[in-house]
């Protein structure tokens, strides 16, 4: 009997606990929101915080939408996010499944020669020098192709197709299917909690370019949703010139850019999180 | 992009046929994109053909419109394609152009501001940008729209490498809360004696009448403060004139007796507490949002139209009053301004010579931004739409907000007083006043650093020691063994031997 009651304080425990992790995660997330709908003059006199928005006023987000650059940085972000995720999916998957077969000649080789990127890059300016090389300078490509696979990912994926049980590999080959085959109709079908993890890393990764964006693109018409946020967040200490000229965009639109350039990633969450979270166990945490 | 390259293979073949003696001239050209001019039997076809030029400038959050009218006319009348590549930080363009570097890519003109004179000078030392000496001939109209010495004063050995552009610094000085003198019954300070008992006033007799102790006097950036109370005691950090004599500030004895005031004033508790690590937005929201009733900071940050909302839309009685006299101890100096300072630098990348029609055509370009209409275009917008002229006089129509991002155009500054002033007709009071304000006049950007002396340890330093004198963790009497610390240990004496010594040959020391 005791035994049950302690059981009950130790899950009360729980609850609080969890509650108030809850509400840590959620509570920088609510005060971007709730700053984003409150006309700005209001925010001042509250003295800058605000957690629930007494009036509510969609002006920031009417401006935002305004802006020539932030519908078409849309557009750019989900071309790029769209291409990204499918050319990595497509590259990553066979070069994980081909790596996860152990009697490919050569394996220890290719594997090493992968790993081997992982603890050596070539740096920025040998990067930017590929990059114009190869003619992708000031392009939507340059955003995707140099991104396009991700050693990380590839590990995970062969670490999972290598915990499936052979058998059934064997079994699909002795009915007469090819490599493609097996990969298509077995490997495939039972590896979509992995697959939805590497995805969503590559939704998110892509979503976010900016690094790439920065280095490669000059043209403003190409540039990406976050480097258009990044603008928009200047803060006075950055500006050490012409201050006279810039009138720096207020909190409440700030704010209201960060929510646009968030919220497509949060909706995106909830819809994968079971699978994601199989994923990450089986894939990266066994290997 | 693709078919430029293609256009320019097509040249290059063309003059493998023609001329062969321009080849090499020509394919060197071609490699580096650069379209190929040399040729006079091209020149004819060429002419309808416009010249592309890239520009960099830091746009911070500035954007280009979709109908850009600057670039239109400024591509109509000078042949040319511009294009502006926009930055959104000056972090952000160095890295961007150190890339570019590397691959050989640099944009044509670069626009460093008055900052990154250490990037300006690394990017001369690797022989990246064009020396300007051969063409100062050309750009004749400069001197009379910048300076005669726009391109001597930001010379490296003899040499130039910039388009320095002026600059009319907005000076940072106090704001203080009119209708809260106005319910204590206090004047508008004319000393700093006075400020301080005002901002002593402001933190306990409840200027905003909510019962509650719940505000204070000054806000800003202590480095400010301390600044302000050096000047005003006829002392600055750096090289300048007293009694006829050069003298660097900080050994002065009004050093001293400055930081005493400055701990004097902290000590008071009417400042903000935060002072010493307020960010300037922090410390205009402090002062908007009526916890503080004094903030140290220049007109753009307190009177700007859009700023103005702001405190107005918090608080509908607040007005505040700008303090552009006031007496200090031992002078009554309000800013300390260097004697060469310069608004930025305009730079032209070294390829571009090899290109001698685009090279033209940029020279074209600065001397278009510094004259009549193209000077008014990137100052103000199309005369009749966005401004008029009554007696030689701009007046902005309501449609001048259209053209608030031309600035990034000026590749030839412009003449900061009347800009503004047209600029911002409702604000020209300050603009005036800050004009007038009394400045003392340093002379330390004119020495150049000694190889051996490691400025930034030196300043770290420096900046440290001297926080620790302000909040007062550090006595006063330690001055002297914190001097010679700075002196010996980091070679301060090196650099002020030096700085002496230059500012001697060039004859401003007596």
């Amino acid at each position: 009997m005791v035994s049950r009651g302690s059981e009950r304080y130790f899950d009360i425990f729980i609850y609080v606990l969890l509650l108030l992790l809850a509400f840590v995660c959620i509570f920088p997330l609510l005060f971007v929101l709730s700053v984003s709908v409150t006309p700005y003059s209001e925010v001042l006199r509250n003295g800058g915080f605000i957690l629930i928005p007494k009036s509510i006023t969609f002006e920031a987000y009417k401006i935002l939408f305004g802006m020539k650059e932030i519908p078409r940085a849309f557009l750019v972000t989900i071309f790029v996010t769209v291409m990204s995720t499918a050319i990595n999916l497509i590259l990553t998957i066979p070069l994980a499944f081909a790596l996860s077969r152990k009697h490919l000649i050569g394996r220890g080789f290719f594997i090493f020669m992968i790993v081997f990127t992982m603890m050596f890059g070539g740096g920025l300016i040998p990067t930017y020098l590929v990059v114009q090389a190869t003619g992708l300078l000031n392009t939507v490509w340059a955003m995707i192709i140099p991104t396009a696979i991700s050693t990380w990912n590839v590990l995970i994926v062969k670490t999972f197709f290598e915990n499936l049980p052979e058998e059934l590999f064997e079994s699909a080959r002795i009915d007469g299917a090819g490599e493609f085959k097996v990969l298509s109709s077995i490997a495939l079908p039972l590896s979509i909690p992995v697959m939805v993890t590497i995805g969503l890393f590559c939704v998110v990764g892509s979503w976010n370019t900016f690094f790439a964006a920065i280095f490669y693109i000059t043209d403003n018409d190409l540039n990406p949703l976050q480097v258009i946020v990044r603008r928009l967040l200047m803060s006075a200490s950055e500006l050490n010139t012409n201050a006279t000229d810039i009138t720096l965009p207020s909190t409440t639109l700030q704010m209201a850019s960060v929510v646009i350039a968030s919220l497509p990633v949060i909706i995106v969450y909830p819809f994968v999180q079971k699978h994601l979270t199989k994923g990450m166990l089986i894939g990266a945490l066994k290997g | 992009m693709k078919l430029n390259r293609k256009k320019s293979l097509a040249f290059a073949m063309l003059n493998v046929l023609t001329a062969a003696a321009v080849l090499a001239g020509c394919s060197s050209g071609s490699k580096s994109g650069a379209q190929n001019n040399t040729n006079p039997e091209q020149s004819a076809e060429k002419k309808d053909e416009k010249v592309p030029i890239e520009v960099m400038v830091a746009g911070f959050s500035t954007t280009l419109p979709e109908d850009d009218f600057v670039k239109k006319t400024i591509d109509k009348d000078l042949g040319i394609d511009l294009k502006l590549t926009l930055t959104s930080t000056t972090d952000e363009l160095v890295q961007k152009l150190n890339v570019r570097a590397a691959g050989g890519d640099l944009p044509d003109v670069i626009s460093f501001t008055a900052a990154q004179k250490s990037v300006f000078e690394e990017y001369v030392k690797k022989n990246l940008l064009l020396e300007l000496n051969p063409y100062e001939e050309k750009l004749a109209p400069l001197k009379s729209f910048i300076s005669e010495d726009f391109l001597s004063r930001t010379a490296i050995n003899g040499k130039y490498y910039a388009i320095s552009l002026n600059t009319n610094p907005n000076l940072t000085t106090f704001w203080v809360r009119k209708d809260w003198l106005d319910k204590l019954n206090l004047a508008v300070p004319q000393t700093l004696d006075e400020l301080l008992e005002v901002s002593k006033a402001f933190t306990e007799q409840d200027p905003d009448g909510n019962g509650k102790k719940d505000t204070f006097g000054i806000t800003g950036r202590l480095a400010d403060l301390a600044n302000f109370v050096n000047v005003q005691y006829g002392n600055y950090d750096g090289f300048y004139i007293k009694d006829g004599k050069m003298v660097n500030g900080l050994s002065q004895p009004e050093a001293k007796e400055s930081i005493a005031y400055v701990q004097k004033m902290l000590a008071s508790g009417s400042i903000d507490p935060e002072i010493a690590s307020n960010k300037p937005e922090n410390a205009k929201d402090k002062a908007f949002q009526g916890k503080a009733g004094i903030l140290l900071t220049d007109w753009t940050s307190v009177m700007k139209d859009a700023e103005k909302a702001k405190w107005q839309g918090a608080n509908p009685n607040a007005d505040f009053v700008m303090i552009d006299k006031l007496q200090g101890p031992k002078s009554d100096y309000m800013a300390a301004v260097g004697l060469s300072a310069i608004g930025g630098r305009m730079v032209i990348s070294k390829k571009v010579a090899e290109d001698e029609v685009k090279l033209q055509k940029i020279l074209d370009l600065f001397n278009y931004a510094a004259q009549g209409k193209g000077a008014d275009l990137v100052q103000f917008g199309v005369e009749g739409t966005h401004f008029t002229k009554e007696n030689g006089k701009v007046k902005l129509t309501d449609k001048a907000s259209e053209a608030s991002y031309t600035w990034v155009y000026q590749m030839s500054g412009r003449p900061e007083k009347e800009y503004l002033i047209a600029k911002f007709p409702a604000q020209a009071p300050y603009i005036e006043k800050n004009d007038q304000m009394k400045r003392l006049d340093i002379y330390s950007a004119y020495v150049t650093l000694p190889a051996d002396y490691n400025a930034a340890d030196a300043d770290r330093f420096k900046q440290e020691e001297l926080l620790k004198f302000y909040l007062g963790k550090n006595k006063l009497d330690n001055y002297d063994k914190f001097l010679d610390q700075l002196n010996t240990t980091f070679k301060y004496q090196t650099y002020l031997d030096s700085g002496f010594q230059q500012l001697k040959d060039l004859g401003f020391a007596k």
